[in-house]
């Protein structure tokens, strides 16, 4: 049997990071679909669950001019919500493939980023859109550039004591489309093979500006493909995006599970890259051509 | 689909006919819901109960009627006389019969009891016999999209006709053949159990994975015009057909869309493009 588990419901992210501090076995919940799991297994063994629900501040969205959610955002709330879809459609389309509708119900922005899974959809697209996490502690709070939040397999920057409170995106620059792309052969619900987020930002002449490639599912975390070199000065067209795409076989270190082998998913990584800039550039002249 | 055939042959309306959870306690042993059985074992044994029960009920009521049971017959809940014009009345309700039958001196209840087993040659020692009393028939077609660059199969459409002689409920089998389906469609396309030193791998669905109502192709499934002679009402099972033509099907599909023949099940997105990269 597992030992019963106290539960605290904090009034304040200030109370949240106190009782963190006071008890190290302390874990925060929001939606618990990844911690609930993590505890069936026997993984982890809080002596204490520190519940955010009421602390409306962290279920706030505001799409005006940067994107900020909260950390107690449900995923689901974030897909549906009409700012997001409008101006942020990458955001949407990346947590509408998360799991299962059951699940996005529950899960939350914060819960998911802490939880720093390298299986998970959102990382990715938020490394590639330059998202920067808020966090909360003792020490006051962070702003941390995604690409640094996530430092090893469930390792992320966050300090002890120290809490998840939001997640801010900026804006894409003029001309840009975004796109992301999740390869689930064996079931539409499942964890990802790979998946892939691109942003391409591209000049009226048709000549790339910027591009990213961010992929997930293919290392410990989220793993950037340096691909802006590749295009620069060229016009996005077919080999330059297979050349582009190309170097994610390089960048990658995927492991061998139940959803393919290591070598599979370099070979994924390539296509669903490739599949990923395509579709970022489709969006960026649509942008462009109004 | 008991119910409906205690009813048809007892007379009576489907909703005067329970079906009652056994307690293992008491009930008296048999096989089980196994190898499609329960429609063609079952349902003959349940056949071979009401016959009895109605006989029962007919010998009653030619003593309460003085008449000859012969002359007797149960329509609509009612034992009548056989070919009585209209005027003779509606007859007797069957629980009429059935309580006037238990409240008299030395009375009782009507309990029919039925058992039925096919003939059957048991296994020899090369594991070669002939069990089943009636074998059913399904003939399936897949029509499948394959991505040639990850060799992902996606099933777009899956049409199954089945000889499961006569239908007795249309809607649960309809119902049986299409989870059969599923799960031919799991067996053919993501069900594998991996094991590393006789320790399962993958012991929950997030890793074993079951097709989802989102991987579920469009579905057409008919039945042949059939009728078995030894079965109950002309039936035979239906239970477990569905899945059996699936992955052939489907392998096959594969075949003519991508010209590459996969021998092995789960057909994975990774052996197609294997096999894809292979030819090439």
């Amino acid at each position: 049997m597992r030992p019963a588990i106290d539960f605290r419901a904090a009034d304040s992210v200030a109370e949240a990071c106190a009782l963190l501090l006071e008890d190290p076995q302390a874990r925060v919940i929001t939606g618990g679909t990844a911690l609930a799991i993590l505890i069936r297994q026997g993984l982890v063994r809080p002596s204490c669950l520190i519940g955010l629900g009421h602390l409306s501040d962290l279920r706030q969205i505001d799409a005006a001019e940067w994107l900020h959610l909260g950390a107690s955002v449900r995923l689901r709330t974030a897909e549906r919500h009409p700012g997001i879809t409008q101006c942020w459609p990458v955001v949407a389309e990346t947590l509408g493939r998360v799991a299962t509708p059951r699940i996005r119900n529950m899960a939350t922005i914060g819960g998911g980023l802490a939880h720093a899974d390298p299986a998970q959809d959102p990382p990715a697209t938020f490394v590639a859109l330059e998202a920067q996490v808020r966090t909360a502690g003792p020490d006051g709070e962070r702003l941390i550039p995604a690409a640094d939040f996530f430092v090893d397999y469930y390792e992320t920057a966050l300090r002890r004591a120290e809490i998840v409170v939001g997640v801010d995106i900026p804006p894409l620059p003029p001309g840009s489309g975004a796109a992301f792309e999740k390869f689930t052969p064996r079931s539409v619900e499942d964890y990802a093979t790979v998946s892939a987020c691109a942003v391409v930002q591209l000049d009226a002449a048709g000549a790339v500006r910027d591009a990213r490639l961010v992929l997930g599912a293919a290392g410990v975390t989220p793993v950037v493909v340096p691909v802006a070199e590749t295009f620069r000065g060229r016009q996005f067209d077919e080999p330059a995006v297979r050349e582009a795409a190309e170097q994610a076989r390089s960048v990658v270190d995927p492991i061998d599970d139940v959803r393919g082998s290591a070598d599979y998913k370099r070979d994924m990584a390539v296509v669903f890259g490739r599949r990923a800039l395509t579709r970022a550039a489709a969006r960026a002249r649509h942008a462009i051509s109004g | 689909m008991l119910r409906q055939i205690a009813a048809e042959e007892l007379g009576l309306a489907l909703a005067d006919v329970d079906v009652t959870a056994a307690d293992t306690d008491v009930a008296t042993h048999a096989l089980g819901a196994l190898a499609s059985r329960v429609t063609y074992v079952a349902g003959n044994a349940v056949r071979l109960a009401a016959v009895s029960a109605r006989e029962q009920l007919l010998e009653a009521a030619a003593e309460q009627l003085e008449t000859r049971a012969d002359d007797l017959e149960v329509r609509d809940g009612r034992v009548r006389l056989k070919g009585a014009p209209a005027a003779f009345g509606n007859g007797v309700p069957v629980g009429e019969v059935a309580r006037r039958r238990l409240y008299r001196p030395g009375g009782g209840p009507i309990v029919g009891v039925g058992q039925w087993d096919n003939p059957s040659e048991l296994p020899d020692e090369t594991r070669f016999g002939n069990e089943s009393g009636a074998y059913n028939f399904i003939a399936e077609a897949a029509e499948v999209e394959v991505d040639a660059e990850s060799g992902q199969v996606r099933v777009v459409e899956l049409a199954a006709v089945v000889d499961c002689g006569t239908v007795v409920n249309p809607t649960l089998a309809e119902g049986q053949v299409e989870g059969g389906i599923a799960q031919g469609l799991g067996l053919a396309l993501s069900e594998s159990f991996a094991w590393t030193d006789g320790r399962p791998q993958n012991p929950n669905f997030g890793d074993y994975k079951l097709p989802t109502v989102g991987d579920m192709p469009v579905l057409h499934v008919a039945f042949a015009d059939s009728y078995e002679p030894s079965g109950p009402f002309g039936a035979k099972g239906v239970g477990e057909i569905g899945l059996d033509a699936v992955p052939a099907a489907i392998a096959n599909a594969i075949y003519d869309a991508v010209g590459v023949r996969m021998f092995e099940l789960p057909i994975t997105a990774e052996k197609v493009h294997r096999a894809l990269q292979a030819r090439q």
